[in-house]
Formats: C-alpha cells, structure tokens, sequence
C-alpha cells in the first residue's frame, strides 16, 4: 500500500467502506420484492413467539406453537425479545419490522468486518473486508431473510473484534447474546475462541519447550473464558427449558441434518473470490506464523483458527458428527473474508513487487 | 506511478471475480424470497383470528402452518422448530401422505383427529409438509368428515367428530 499517499491515503478506505455498505444494502434490499416478507427458514415461527409477547406480555417458554404446540420453546430467545421490542418501540407491524432489521443486518455486517479487519490487518484490508461480505452468496441468502441466524452472523465480527481486542466485559457479553441468538452462530463462534486459544496454547507450549519467553497473552486466555461462557451459557439456556442436558438428543443430531460439502458446492456458496483470496490469505498468514513463531501474531492465529473452526463444522462428517456440514458454509465464508482481506492486500504487494521487477 | 498501476491492475482482477460472486448471491438469493403462501392465505387471517381461539390447532403443510402461527398464534400441525418434537418425521410423513396425500376422505379425516386437528387448512397452491411439493387435493374434503366454512383461494374445513 505504500503507493498510496496523502488525504487520499486515509479517506479512501472510508469511502470504500461507505461503498461497501451501500452494496449491501442494494443486495439486501430484494426482501421488499414481495407481498409479505420471506417466509423460507422458519421465519414466521419466530414471528409467533415475538406476536404473542406483544399481544399478552407473556413469552411462550413451556409451550412452542411448532409441530402441534405442547412442548418446551427450545430455540433460544434474544433475536425474538429484539422483534417484539423493535414492534413495540416502532408501533410497526411485524412485517415490515422484518423486513427493516433485514437492513439493518445489511448495515451491520459490512461495518463489522470493516471494524474486525481493521483491527487485524490496517484500514485498506479492512475496506476490503468489508466490500467482500457482499460477495459471499450463502451469507446474502442466510442474511436478506429476518431470521436469528442472520442476526447472529451480523454479530459474529464484532464479537470476534471484542476477543481480538481484549475487551473483555463487551467480549463475554457478546458471546452470551450470540449464543443466546442463535445456536449454530453461537457453536462456530465458541469454537472459533477455542481454536485460538488452542493454537496460542501450544506456541506458548512450544516457547517453553525452546527455552523462549511467551506467556499465553491476554486474548488468548479472553478467548478461552469465551468458549467457557458460550458453552455454560447454551447448556444453561438447554436446561432452563427442557430440565435435561441431553443436547445431542435433538432431532437434528438424530435425523442428521444437513448435506456433504462438495468442492463445486463450497465455491457456489461461498464465492470463488473469497475462497482465492482467503487461501491467499491463509498462506501469507501461516508463512508469518511459521517464520516467526515465537511473536504473538494474534491477527494471524485468529484468522487462522477461525478458518479451521469453519472448516472442520463443514466437514464434521468426516469424524463421524454428520450434522449440519452444508450449514456452516455460511460460517467458513464468515472466517474467510477476514483472510480473503489479507490476500487482497498481498495481491496488491505482489503487483508493487512485480512492476518493481519488471519495470 | 507504474507500481500502483500494476497493483491496481492486480486489485481490479480480484474485484472483477468477487462482482461475479455478488451477482451469483443475487441469483441464488432470489428464490429465497419467494413466499409460498398466497395473498388469499394473507386474506383469510382475519377470518381465523375472528372465528377460532388462540391456540387452535390446524391440519396444514409446512408453510402455511407457520404462517398461522406468526400472523394468529394458531397452531400447526406442522411447521416451526422440530428440535424435541416427539415422533416428528412420522408426523411430517402422515401430514404429508396420510393427510394431503391420503387415498381417501376417511383416510384423510383419520389422520386429522389423530393428532387432534379443529380445521384442515386447504390452499390453492402447491403444498410440502416435509417430503415433497404436491397438489392439495381438494376433493378429500368432504360431508361427512370436513365442512367447509371459509373458502376463497384458501379453503378452511371444520374437522367434523
């Protein structure tokens, strides 16, 4: 980036994040296309559970109007709590109040990695980041619908900024809203934390085997509480509603699920740009880490886990799980736009290092 | 100069390929957004909300079941978050073959008082109650088993004892 100079310089990025915001919006903007908001994803049951806190003031945690009604309301509540306070607060109808958070998620997720990427890689990458949320197909289908999940992916990079950040009230406290938004967001998150720490635990194990000096650092261990709080939180919420812990007796672990992850499907889904660039991004990352091993080199180590953390819950079939493997595309495509940010910085550094050679 | 010339060559590339990915998200998107659910159905909210109680259970397929339950805090027999529902794939099979797809009106009927059904919700659209997109076959609905008592685009049946 260094051909760059001047005011240029530093409102560019800027520019390019307003840019990117105003795709998102654009590409978002198709749930007004229809008479009522999207109904695909179960969103109209979410609806309910919102409706009847508006119209009764009582949330219906004992009693799910799905399947026949009369069983506990075991999906976790936060993004139906937001619903019914956005209706109460607007006077709105349910409808259009979906279809305004859709917007909203619109805003939320190109300023979120924006914020993320900034924080690991500078500002340019950073704008990168963010023009690149557009570019994943799975995370537009997932997110131009008023759904949890959407709400929970909005979330995801300003909660991994938090843990990267070390901030650590906001952190804990994000994890906890994830988790509580979302289940599959709240299990990618936890086990992106747990990766980090994993991965910083053993180059501290490392350091100490080398007679170096390298106490696990403070995000790392932030990371660890998430994980710890992410998981007590969910298994808590479990709890509270049914009076058991039996997580892997739900029907989506008993009926299995999901679909294989094929090599045509994860580029349909997650966009053959992001898949370059983050590849790009992955080698640049790990050359760093493995030239430099005993530097902290958070950033790296973050990115890195999370795209493993991605990528083992789209392949948990092969170690024998089998349970929602197509439906974490959209979380590895969430893990890849912030390596994808890093390999178009280095695409730019290549080009300066090319022209310098050849010119 | 030329450097930056060179790099933003490089730069513009990538940009190029991720526009194609923005233009696939929209093409994939799009079916997403379909409602599946009819502006007749949309219609006969106000008949249900005006004639049955909260609570009350209909016969209906995925979609129209929980749109219901969104928009009138009725329920479904299907439809919603199937995490701990007991037996659900046999209640997703006996709504879908048995109910929709039964080989006559008692069949039909059965399977609706089985699981303790008040109306069957009957649409002019293709219906899926977990398996497959099929026809609703509107000549299952008949005296003595079901009474019609809302019937535009959307027919509403009173499951009869």
């Amino acid at each position: 980036m260094n051909g760059l100079h001047g005011p240029l310089n530093k409102r560019l990025p800027l520019l390019l994040l307003l840019a990117a915001v105003a795709l998102s919006l654009w590409t978002h903007s198709m749930v007004f296309n229809e008479f009522v908001m999207p109904t695909y994803g179960n969103t109209m049951i979410h609806v309910a559970s919102s409706r009847e806190l508006v119209e009764t003031g009582q949330y219906p945690f004992a009693d799910d109007y799905s399947y026949g009604g009369g069983q506990p309301n075991l999906y976790v509540p936060v993004y139906r709590f937001a619903y019914a306070e956005a209706v109460m607060l607007t006077g709105l109808p349910f409808d259009l109040v979906g279809r305004l958070f859709v917007m909203l998620f619109a805003i939320l997720l190109p300023l979120g990695f924006f914020v993320l990427c900034r924080e690991l890689w500078g500002e340019w990458p950073a704008a990168a980041a963010a023009l690149l949320a557009s570019a994943v197909p799975e995370l537009l289908i997932y997110t131009v619908r008023p759904l949890p999940q959407a709400l929970g992916l909005a979330l995801l990079p300003i909660a991994f900024y938090l843990i990267i950040k070390n901030n650590r009230i906001a952190a804990l406290a994000a994890t906890a809203l994830v988790v509580l938004t979302h289940q599959e967001a709240g299990v990618f998150l936890v086990g992106c934390a747990f990766a980090f720490f994993a991965l910083k635990l053993l180059q501290a194990l490392a350091a100490k085997a080398e007679k170096r000096k390298l106490a696990l650092d403070a995000p790392a261990k932030l990371a660890f509480a998430c994980w710890l709080a992410g998981v007590a939180v969910y298994f808590g919420w479990h709890f509270f509603i049914t009076g058991n812990l039996d997580v892997f007796g739900l029907a989506q672990f008993q009926n299995h699920e999901g679909g294989k992850v094929t090599a045509d499907l994860l580029a349909t889904k997650a966009g053959r740009a992001v898949l370059l660039l983050g590849a790009l991004g992955a080698v640049a990352a790990l050359v760093r880490v493995v030239r430099k091993p005993f530097e902290p080199l958070n950033a790296e180590y973050f990115a890195l886990a999370c795209a493993g953390a991605g990528l083992f819950a789209c392949f948990n079939d092969l170690v024998g799980i089998g349970v929602f493997m197509d439906r974490f595309i959209v979380f590895l495509g969430v893990a890849l736009i912030p390596l994808a940010a890093l390999g178009a910085k280095k695409i730019f550094d290549l080009g300066e290092a090319l022209a310098e050679n050849l010119l | 100069m030329k450097k930056l010339a060179f790099s933003l060559l490089l730069v513009f590339a990538a940009a190029w390929l991720a526009w194609q990915d923005v233009d696939a998200g929209q093409t994939q998107a799009r079916p997403w957004m379909s409602p599946v659910v009819t502006r007749e159905e949309l219609a006969a909210m106000d008949w249900v909300r005006a004639n049955t109680a909260p609570r009350t259970l209909f016969a209906t397929d995925i979609f129209g079941g929980e749109f219901l339950m969104g928009n009138t805090l009725r329920e479904a027999t299907v439809g919603g978050d199937w995490a701990i529902i007991p037996n659900v794939v046999e209640r997703m099979r006996a709504f879908q073959y048995d109910f929709y797809g039964a080989a006559s009106a008692e069949q039909a009927h059965a399977t609706a008082v089985k699981y303790g059904a008040a109306y069957a919700w009957v649409p002019n659209r293709q219906i899926f109650a977990g398996y497959s997109w099929v026809e609703a076959n509107r000549s299952l609905f008949v005296e003595p088993y079901f009474t019609q008592v809302y019937g535009s685009g959307v027919a509403i049946y009173k499951v009869n004892p």
